[in-house]
C-alpha cells in the first residue's frame, strides 16, 4: 500500500471510524461468506489482470501490495456487524458441509469463533512492506513507530513490555521486505534457473560441448510485415567480433559501448533512426514489419542486418554500439511498433580489419588447411566465394542438433599437444553440427581469404502465423550466422552458411499444450497493447469506472438501506432512551486487559467481578460495584455523593490493575 | 419491623427445614411474594412437599391445603360443589381447597388435564366461578405443585396453557452429602417441620408482595426482559415460545428477588439468575430440537448469553 498512499489511507479511516460512528448492520454469516467470496474474487480478478499485463517478475510482489485492499471486505463485515469474531467455517467449504450436515442429523457440533482484526493486520503489513516504495529509508522507523502509536493507544503504557513487539515488528517489516524482495526476484528468473541477463558483448557457443540443444518453443516475437512489404529472413539480436575458446566476444571499447539512438518526433508518430542524417521522410518508401514481443530492461530488439529505424515503440531510450547491435530500455513489459528496413544502409560503421579479419592462434592450421581445401583464393568475386563455400557446407556437411565434439582439455591445449580443438573435428572429422558451428567457421574462412566477417546471433523468421498473418518467433527459431563487409558496395551483408535442413529439424508441428501457450501469450500481449493505446484508454477507463462506480453504488445503497444504528455501548438493542453512564464505565477498557473482551449477554457487575482475584483490595470493588448498580439501574436518582464516591473508586480500581 | 428482615426471618425458618437449598427456598419465597405459582419438578424424597409444609408452617395464620392428585380427581373436588341442603331448602355452597393461602397441588400430572384445568382461572385470575358466580381470592393464593419427571405411566402431561401460569419452574436436585447427614439427624427425634414456629404473620407477607410491587424497575431493563423473552420467538428450535406473561412473571420475580436481597432497584444479574427458571417451562421445542438432545434450559441458556445485556 505504501505507493497508493490515497487508498491506504482510505482503508485506514473507514476500518477505524468504527470507532466514532454508531452504524451497524446485522451481518450474519451469510455476509462473512459473501465478504470472503467477494475478496477472493476480486483477487483472482486482479491476479488475472496483473498477470496479463506482464512483468511477471513482479507480478506476485504487485498482487501482495494490494492484499489489504482485497481483504479489507471481509475486515469491513466484521468491525461493522454486531459480532467481534468471524466463524472459522468462512474459510472452508468442508467445515461449511460438515455443519450444515451436523445441522441436519441434530448432532452438535459448535463453530470456532475467531477475530479477523489480527490476521487483517498482519495482511497491512505485508501489502505496506511488498508496495515499491516500501524500500525507501523512512519504512522501517515508520512501520516501528506506527505500531508502537497503535500499542500505545490499546492501552499498553509500559515501556518495557513495549520494547520486545517494537523490536518483533522491526525484525518483520525488515525481514519481510528483503524477503519478499527476494522471493520476488527468484520467481521472476523462473525458480532460480531462468535465463540469464543477454550480455551484447559475451556469448557463449556450444561449440565443443556434448549433448542436445534444447530450446524453448515459446513465442518469442511476432513480426507483420506491412502490406506490400517482403519479410525479413533473419533478425540479428547482436554481433561479435572476436572468437576464444568457444565464445564471442566484444572486447575493444569503441565495440562494448552503448549510444542511445536519438528519438524523432514527427507529428503523433515519435521515430528511432539507426543512423545519425538519415531523413525521417525517407523512411515512407522502404519495406516495414511491425514488430510486437516481450521484452526486459535491455532487452535486444531483432531486427534486420539493413534495419533503417523504429516507429512508435514506447521506450525510455533505445540504443546501439558500433556492431548493429539494438537494445531498449523499455516503458512497458511489452512493445508494440513498427521496424523499417531494406534501405540500402547498415546500423553498424565500417569494419575494423584489425579485429574483423582476426583468427585465434588455435585455429589458424584448419582453418588455413580448409580454405585451401575449398580452393578459395582462386575465386575472385565475392559471390562466387561464397557460392563456394555455401555449397562445400550444403553438400559436405549434416545440420544436427545432438552435439557429439568434445573440446580438448584445457590441459593439452596448454602443453602445446596438438590436440585437434572443436572448430578442427567440425571441419574435418565428423561435419555434422548446429549453427554455431557453421557460422563460426564461416566467420573465420573468410576473415582467412581477407573478407571481413563476424559473428551474428538472431533468429530466422520461417513460421508463417497462419491464422493472423505475419509470422511468429519461437525461441527454437534462434540462429547464428555471419556478416561480411562487401567491399564493392561498402555494406555489410548477412550471410547464412548453415544447411537449409536446419529450418525442418525445428519447426514442427507445436504440441496442444503449446499452443495452448501461445494462445495465452498472444492474448496477454495483446490486450495488454490494446489497453495502452491511447485511444483505447479512455474506453477503458470508462469502462472500467462506470462498472466499478454502478458497483460500488450498489454495495453502497444496499449497506445504507439495511444500515442500524448503535446507541451506546453500553446499552444495546431497540432500547432507544436515555443510558445513564457511571465513572465505573472508564474501567471496561483497562479490565479488557485482564478478563478479554465482555460476552454481549453478561452484566457489566458480573464481568467485573472476576477482577476481584487480581484487585490488592477486593472491597474497594464490591463497594464500586453496589454504587455503579444504583446509579445505573435505579430510577431514582441518588445522592450526588454517591457519584463522586464512585469516581474516586474507579480511579482507585485502576491505579491497583 | 421492617420489610428486609421479615424476608430474611422467613427464609431461614424456611432453610432450617430444608436443608442445603437456599437458592431454591429464596426463589419459591420469591415467587410467592410475587404472587406467582411454583411448580416443582423432582425425583420422589427431594423435598418437594417439605418446601411446602415448611413454608405454610413459617406463615402463622395461613391457610395451607393439600389436594394429592389423582386420575379420578374431578374439578369440583377442587374448586368445590353446592349441595342441596335439605334443612335450609337451599343450595349451600362448599368451598373445596383452592379457596385457602398455600395449595399444594402434589402429583398434580396425575390428574386428568380436565381436573388439571380446573386451576386455570384461579392461577391465573386470583378468582373461581363456580356455578355461574364468582369467587374472589383476596389472600396469598400461591399454589405449589410437585411432580416427577421419571413417571409417564398413569400421568397426563399439563397442557401448554397450564403450564404458562406457572411463573417459575424449577428442581431441587439431591443435596451434598454433608447436607444430606444432616437431614438424618435432624429427623433423628421430631421432624423439623413439626417442630417449626411461625415467623411472620399472613398480614406480613401480604406486605410483603406490596412492597414487592413497589421494587423499581429502570424502563432500560423492562426493554431487555422484553428483548430477552422475544429472542425465544425468533429462535429456530422453538416450536411455541414465551408470551408476554413470561415477560411479566420475569419483571415481578426480579422484583420480589430485589426485596429478599435487600435492594429496592433491579439489577440485570438478578433477572438473569432467574431467567431459566421463567421462561424454559413455557417453551415448546421443535420435534427435530427435541430429538437432537436440545433442551429448552440449554436454550434459555444460550439466549441469555447471546443477548446483549445493558452492562
Amino acid at each position: 500500500m505504501t505507493d497508493r498512499p490515497f487508498i491506504g489511507l482510505l482503508i485506514a479511516l473507514v476500518v477505524e471510524a468504527r470507532h466514532w460512528t454508531r452504524i451497524r448492520w446485522e451481518f450474519d454469516d451469510a455476509a462473512y461468506l459473501r465478504a470472503w467470496q467477494f475478496s477472493t474474487i476480486s483477487t483472482a480478478m486482479v491476479a488475472v489482470l496483473i498477470w496479463l499485463d506482464g512483468d511477471h517478475s513482479m507480478a506476485l510482489l504487485n498482487l501482495l501490495s494490494w492484499l489489504a485492499l482485497l481483504l479489507f471486505p471481509l475486515q469491513f463485515v466484521q468491525n461493522y456487524g454486531m459480532r467481534d469474531s468471524m466463524p472459522l467455517e468462512t474459510f472452508s467449504f468442508l467445515a461449511k458441509r460438515r455443519r450444515m450436515r451436523n445441522e441436519r442429523l441434530g448432532l452438535i457440533g459448535d463453530s470456532v469463533y475467531f477475530n479477523y482484526g489480527n490476521i487483517f493486520f498482519l495482511a497491512t503489513m505485508i501489502s505496506a512492506a511488498a508496495g515499491s516504495k516500501a524500500d525507501s529509508w523512512i519504512f522501517l522507523p515508520g512501520l516501528v513507530l506506527l505500531t508502537g502509536w497503535m500499542l500505545l493507544g490499546s492501552g499498553s503504557s509500559k515501556i518495557r513490555s513495549l520494547a520486545p513487539v517494537l523490536i518483533m515488528a522491526g525484525g518483520l517489516a525488515l525481514a519481510g521486505q528483503i524477503g519478499l524482495k527476494k522471493l520476488a526476484d527468484w520467481i521472476g528468473r523462473g525458480g532460480g534457473d531462468g535465463e540469464e541477463q543477454f550480455n551484447p558483448n559475451f556469448n557463449y557457443t556450444q561449440i565443443g560441448s556434448k549433448g542436445t540443444i534444447q530450446q524453448s518453443s515459446d513465442i518469442v516475437w511476432r513480426i507483420r510485415p506491412e502490406a506490400l512489404s517482403p519479410s525479413p529472413l533473419l533478425l540479428r539480436t547482436a554481433t561479435f567480433n572476436f572468437f576464444f575458446g568457444s565464445t564471442w566476444q566484444n572486447q575493444r571499447m569503441s565495440a562494448t559501448g552503448f549510444n542511445e539512438l536519438s528519438s524523432t518526433l514527427i507529428g503523433e508518430d515519435s521515430y528511432y533512426l539507426l543512423r545519425e542524417g538519415t531523413a525521417v521522410e525517407s523512411l515512407a518508401g522502404l519495406a516495414a514489419f511491425n514488430l510486437r514481443g516481450a521484452v526486459s530492461d535491455k532487452s535486444p530488439l531483432p531486427l534486420p542486418g539493413d534495419a533503417v529505424g523504429m516507429r512508435n515503440i514506447e521506450a525510455d531510450g533505445i540504443e546501439s554500439n558500433s556492431l548493429g547491435t539494438v537494445r531498449i530500455r523499455p516503458k512497458f513489459p511489452i512493445i508494440d511498433g513498427a521496424v523499417f528496413w531494406n534501405g540500402g544502409t547498415n546500423p553498424e560503421s565500417a569494419p575494423q580489419p584489425t579485429d574483423d579479419l582476426q583468427i585465434p592462434p588455435s585455429e589458424r592450421d584448419v582453418i588455413r588447411s580448409s580454405v585451401d581445401r575449398l580452393r578459395l583464393r582462386d575465386e575472385m568475386d565475392l559471390q562466387l566465394k561464397l557460392a563456394r563455400l555455401r555449397s562445400w557446407f550444403h553438400n559436405e556437411f549434416r545440420y544436427t542438433r545432438d552435439l557429439t565434439i568434445q573440446k580438448p582439455p584445457i590441459q593439452q591445449q596448454k602443453d602445446g599437444h596438438k590436440a585437434p580443438t572443436a572448430l578442427a573435428q567440425f571441419l574435418t572429422d565428423v561435419q555434422a553440427g548446429h549453427c554455431e558451428y557453421f557460422a563460426t567457421a564461416t566467420t573465420l574462412m573468410l576473415r582467412e581469404i581477407g573478407i571481413q566477417a563476424r559473428y551474428t546471433v538472431g533468429y530466422a523468421v520461417m513460421e508463417n502465423d497462419l491464422k493472423r498473418g505475419g509470422f511468429v518467433i519461437r525461441g527454437t527459431h534462434a540462429h547464428a550466422w555471419c556478416r561480411l563487409w562487401d567491399e564493392t558496395t561498402g555494406r555489410w551483408i548477412d550471410f547464412d552458411p548453415t544447411p537449409p535442413d536446419w529450418l525442418a529439424t525445428v519447426s514442427q508441428q507445436p504440441s496442444a499444450m503449446q499452443s495452448f501457450y501461445d494462445f495465452v501469450k498472444r492474448l496477454r500481449e495483446d490486450s495488454f497493447i490494446w489497453r495502452n493505446d491511447p485511444s483505447n484508454q479512455l474506453a477503458v477507463s470508462i469502462i472500467i469506472g462506470s462498472v466499478g462506480i454502478i458497483f460500488s453504488f450498489f454495495i453502497i445503497r444496499r449497506l445504507w438501506l439495511s444500515k442500524r444504528q448503535i446507541h451506546s455501548t453500553i446499552s444495546s438493542g431497540d432500547y432507544h432512551g436515555a443510558v445513564v453512564r457511571t465513572p465505573l464505565h472508564t474501567l471496561e477498557i483497562p479490565a479488557r486487559k485482564h478478563l478479554g473482551p465482555r460476552p454481549p449477554g453478561q452484566p457489566f457487575a458480573v464481568w467485573l467481578a472476576r477482577l476481584r482475584p487480581s484487585l490488592p483490595d477486593a472491597q474497594l470493588l464490591d463497594e464500586a460495584i453496589a454504587l455503579h448498580q444504583q446509579l445505573r439501574f435505579d430510577p431514582v436518582p441518588p445522592p450526588h455523593d454517591h457519584r463522586e464516591r464512585l469516581e474516586t473508586l474507579a480511579r482507585q480500581l485502576e491505579a491497583g490493575l | 419491623m421492617s420489610i428486609a428482615t421479615t424476608a430474611s426471618r422467613l427464609e431461614s425458618a424456611v432453610c432450617s427445614v430444608v436443608r442445603g437449598q437456599p437458592e431454591v427456598v429464596r426463589r419459591v419465597l420469591a415467587c410467592m411474594i410475587s404472587g406467582g405459582h411454583v411448580l416443582l419438578e423432582d425425583f420422589p424424597g427431594t423435598g418437594k412437599t417439605t418446601l411446602a409444609k415448611a413454608l405454610a408452617k413459617a406463615i402463622g395464620g395461613a391457610v395451607f391445603k393439600r389436594v394429592q392428585f389423582t386420575p379420578d380427581l374431578l374439578p369440583s373436588d377442587i374448586l368445590g360443589i353446592s349441595v342441596f341442603d335439605p334443612s335450609s331448602q337451599e343450595f349451600r355452597f362448599h368451598p373445596g381447597p383452592v379457596f385457602t393461602d398455600i395449595l399444594l397441588a402434589d402429583e398434580i400430572n396425575r390428574a386428568s388435564p380436565r381436573t388439571q384445568s380446573a386451576l386455570l382461572e384461579a392461577m391465573g385470575e386470583r378468582q373461581a366461578t363456580i356455578d355461574g358466580v364468582q369467587h374472589n381470592f383476596d389472600g396469598i393464593f400461591f399454589v405449589i405443585a410437585t411432580q416427577n419427571p421419571v413417571e409417564f405411566r398413569g400421568t397426563y402431561p399439563l397442557p401448554e396453557a397450564q403450564m404458562d401460569r406457572f411463573t417459575l419452574q424449577c428442581a431441587l436436585g439431591y443435596v451434598s452429602a454433608a447436607e444430606e447427614a444432616a437431614i438424618l439427624s435432624d429427623q433423628a427425634e421430631v421432624h423439623p417441620v413439626d417442630a417449626l414456629e411461625s415467623v411472620a404473620t399472613r398480614d406480613e407477607i401480604l406486605e410483603l408482595m406490596a412492597a414487592a410491587r413497589r421494587v423499581r424497575f429502570s424502563e432500560e431493563l423492562r426493554h431487555y426482559v422484553v428483548r430477552l423473552v422475544g429472542a425465544t420467538r425468533a429462535h429456530p428450535k422453538i416450536q411455541l415460545a414465551a408470551s408476554p406473561r413470561a415477560s411479566l412473571a420475569l419483571m415481578k420475580i426480579s422484583q420480589a428477588l430485589a426485596v429478599f436481597q435487600g435492594h429496592d432497584f433491579v439489577s440485570p444479574e438478578l433477572i438473569q439468575s432467574v431467567a431459566v427458571d421463567v421462561i424454559a417451562h413455557r417453551l415448546v421445542l421443535s420435534p427435530e430440537a427435541k430429538y437432537s438432545g436440545s433442551s429448552a434450559r440449554q436454550i434459555v441458556v444460550d439466549l441469555i448469553e447471546s443477548t446483549p445485556v445493558p452492562a
